[in-house]
């Protein structure tokens, strides 16, 4: 079914909307949540949440790229679920490398009280990954939106680990002088 | 602010730019691309350089565009593909380099053995990028710069090798513009497989997607292993996409199990990935695959999910 039909029924409030949703995109959500949590359970629960969400949000909401809208809901409910799980210390998937590699571009200015409002910066990390170019661009998103491995990265650009290492180093490096330079740090 | 309100904010990147982002990789998939984007990165070179190196040919050779596979009866062909550098391809994403008229693609790092080092042969001028036009790839051009050298034991149309300063060695492979009919013809005629290894390790899909690192290492090589290579070796080279596959998958990709290492005497490795039905792919060469049989393959996976008669590696190799 094309997602325009398949937003159609949520408009509806047809039920169909959900089994409709899972049937084409379970696959796709499951790799993000499971990136974030490696937890099969957990991974199938957040996917389920993710249609409610979809259910509360459709409508008023009527997303241009459906995908994206799921995988943004996805994205938010692993990592809400990762909080979770990691204060109770069950450890986490990709995330926690990738948080590690995070850390990097606050390093040092954890401490020091910043005040900035969530909308500014995401704004400033938009601008961000639209100033890179395309090939870093693509690496980065795919390290730290969809938290691929970088396993996973090199194999889908064709690239060597290394590579991928490298750019997501140096993009790192860019992003932290950027938050600077904002005032974010 | 810490990772995580970072990580936070980033759940607001605009849909195309997510989008493209698995756009590029559904091309390279699509496409059977992968790694070997930087064969066809340089392909404009096979042509180009070929003709400025023997200096005898007026114009261009006849060259054939179509990146597919072909199958005939002296086996499967892997061609030089050839693809324009504006097609979104970006050539320093690889380290590759070339020498007379072949593209030479990095294989693996050997850390511990710079005997295997041989004759020098030229020095690579690392002058590709993504902004080079294609009368850019010249002989020695490449990705990365730096002596090279041909492999002890390996034939230099094959496999190369540069050193960096560490001492550590990493081998080139040329895997297009070839032909493969039988698996001997890779494993054994290029790669000398049999009797020259000394161990055997190996580990899960799942571990090796994600770096977990949770590699076994056989206590012996068991007959299993040898069996397994004699088939590998009668066994009929074939284009993976003509592997069939099952509802909802939709490249071998998606049927892997395990990963194979063949630790060589001389410290390289030969590293085979095992596919669901039987199929078997070499690392350095990922477009094609053989099968093994049945009962061969299903011996090896017994071993292989029962952890038999092997033991844990170190997760700091």
């Amino acid at each position: 079914m094309e997602d325009s039909q398949i937003i159609e029924l949520y408009w509806k409030r047809n039920a169909d909307a959900i089994s409709e949703t899972a049937s084409k995109y379970a696959a796709y959500c499951f790799r993000i949540a499971d990136n974030i949590l490696h937890d099969t359970e957990d991974s199938e629960e957040c996917l389920n949440d993710t249609w409610l969400r979809a259910w509360d949000a459709m409508p008023p909401g009527r997303p241009n790229v459906l995908r994206m809208f799921l995988a943004k809901i996805t994205r938010n409910l692993s990592f809400d679920r990762f909080h979770e799980r990691n204060a109770k210390k069950r450890g986490g998937g990709e995330i926690v490398l990738v948080l590690d590699e995070l850390e990097e571009c606050v390093a040092g200015r954890a401490d020091v009280e910043t005040a900035y409002e969530g909308k500014e910066l995401s704004q400033c990390i938009r601008h961000f990954v639209r100033g890179l170019s395309e090939r870093d661009g693509n690496v980065f998103i795919r390290r730290y939106f969809f938290t691929d491995p970088i396993t996973a990265i090199a194999e889908r650009y064709g690239l060597t680990e290394n590579n991928v290492m490298v750019i997501l180093s140096r993009t790192r490096k860019k992003l932290r002088l950027k938050l600077i330079e904002e005032g974010y740090l | 602010m810490n990772s995580k309100d970072l990580y936070h904010a980033m759940s607001e990147l605009d849909d195309d730019v997510l989008e493209r982002s698995e756009a590029a990789g559904e091309y390279k998939k699509k496409n059977g691309w992968l790694k070997y984007c930087a064969v066809a990165a340089c392909l404009c070179l096979v042509i180009i350089g070929t003709v400025i190196w023997r200096q005898s040919v007026a114009s261009a050779p006849h060259y054939n565009k179509n990146t597919e596979l072909t199958v005939s009866e002296y086996g499967v062909t892997i061609p030089k593909m050839d693809v324009s550098l504006s097609a979104n391809e970006a050539a320093d994403m690889f380290a590759f380099f070339i020498y007379q008229g072949r593209c030479y693609v990095q294989y693996e790092w050997v850390y511990d053995n710079t005997d295997i080092v041989g004759e020098y042969l030229g020095t690579a001028t690392g002058l590709i990028d993504e902004w080079t036009t294609k009368e850019g790839y010249v002989e020695l051009a490449g990705s990365i710069s730096g002596d090279f050298y041909s492999v002890q034991g390996y034939d230099p149309s094959f496999m190369l090798c540069m050193t960096d300063a560490d001492g550590t060695v990493s081998t080139y492979i040329c895997n297009n513009g070839i032909t493969l009919k039988y698996g001997s013809e890779l494993y054994e005629d290029r790669l000398h497989l049999s009797g020259n290894f000394q161990s055997v390790q190996y580990e899960s899909r799942s571990s090796w997607y994600f770096s977990q690192r949770e590699r076994y290492q056989m206590n012996r090589i068991h007959d299993i292993i040898l069996d397994f290579i004699k088939d590998m070796d009668l066994a009929l080279f074939i284009p993976c996409d003509l592997v069939p596959l099952e509802e909802g998958k939709t490249s071998i990709v998606d049927t892997e199990l395990y990963h194979l290492y063949f630790q060589m005497e001389d410290g390289t490795t030969v590293h085979l990935r095992l596919h669901e039905n039987g199929y078997v792919r070499f690392q350095g060469m990922l477009k094609v695959c053989v099968q093994v049989s049945e009962e061969s393959f299903n011996k090896l996976l017994e071993l292989l999910d029962n952890h038999t008669d092997a033991t844990a590696v170190s997760k700091t190799y």
